[in-house]
């Protein structure tokens, strides 16, 4: 097995999934964090509470950040994939099927014009589990790839 | 539900079989084989973590495809049912 520790392409290998990983850290909570905000009325400095309608003009900029860190954080680690491939074991393999399934529906999110098709693409993009599972087989690729 | 505990659990179980499996060398040969043994059924359920993890995962997205496809058509089928009234 080839790991990410011999010879040429090694270091940007790695360097790659790094990358990949943390703009997807980046991506994911700017946007978790922004709608978390907006959800909640935020206390005045001087007390009571306002509005957050203010947000609102800001929700195009951060949808199009976590649109563009992911596809670069998504194109890493197929590149990092790659370099790797004759390394690929079935966690890898998960993670890649899930990174796949993350981007195609969020493709379909953004891009479909048919209502139906739109629904269906926000639905399976914003299922938590998919989430749950992707945060789990990162952590565990990292881990499984770090002991070896 | 399930899955979601499954998912979880599984960094835990691989990270324990990790720690299991780093042992230390021993010099005679019985132990050698036996440490040979103990390591073949380290891999081996490795492997099978790794086949369930998959299978987890391929599970998740099934589910997640079907939910969300069986969302669309009650939706679909609500609002069909709305036009004819």
């Amino acid at each position: 097995m080839v790991f990410a520790e011999d010879g040429e392409g090694s270091n940007p290998a790695v360097t790659l999934g790094w990358f990949a990983i943390g703009s997807g850290i980046v991506a994911n909570l700017l946007l978790v964090a922004f709608k978390i905000a907006r959800k909640r009325p935020i206390a005045k400095l001087v007390g009571g509470y306002e509005s957050t309608s203010g947000l609102t003009p800001f929700y195009k900029p951060v949808l199009d950040l976590h649109i563009m860190l992911n596809s670069v954080g998504f194109f890493a680690g197929v590149a990092h994939g790659i370099i790797l491939l004759r390394g690929l074991d079935y966690v890898s393999l998960s993670l890649a099927i899930i990174m796949t399934f993350s981007m195609a529906s969020g493709i379909v999110l953004k891009y479909a014009s048919e209502k139906n098709l739109k629904f269906f693409g926000r639905l399976a993009h914003g299922q938590f589990i998919l989430a749950v599972l992707l945060i789990a087989l990162v952590a565990l690729h990292v881990i499984i790839m770090n002991g070896n | 539900m399930a899955l979601v505990i499954l998912a979880m659990s599984a960094p835990a179980l691989v990270f324990a079989e990790n720690e299991a499996s780093e042992g230390t060398s021993e010099s005679s040969e019985a132990q050698s084989a036996t440490t040979a043994e103990h390591e073949a059924n380290d891999n081996k359920s490795s492997s099978t973590n790794s086949d369930l993890i998959l299978v987890v995962t391929i599970a998740a997205i099934v589910s997640v495809v079907g939910y969300s496809s069986w969302k669309v058509y009650k939706i679909r089928r609500r609002a069909a049912s709305k036009a004819l009234v």
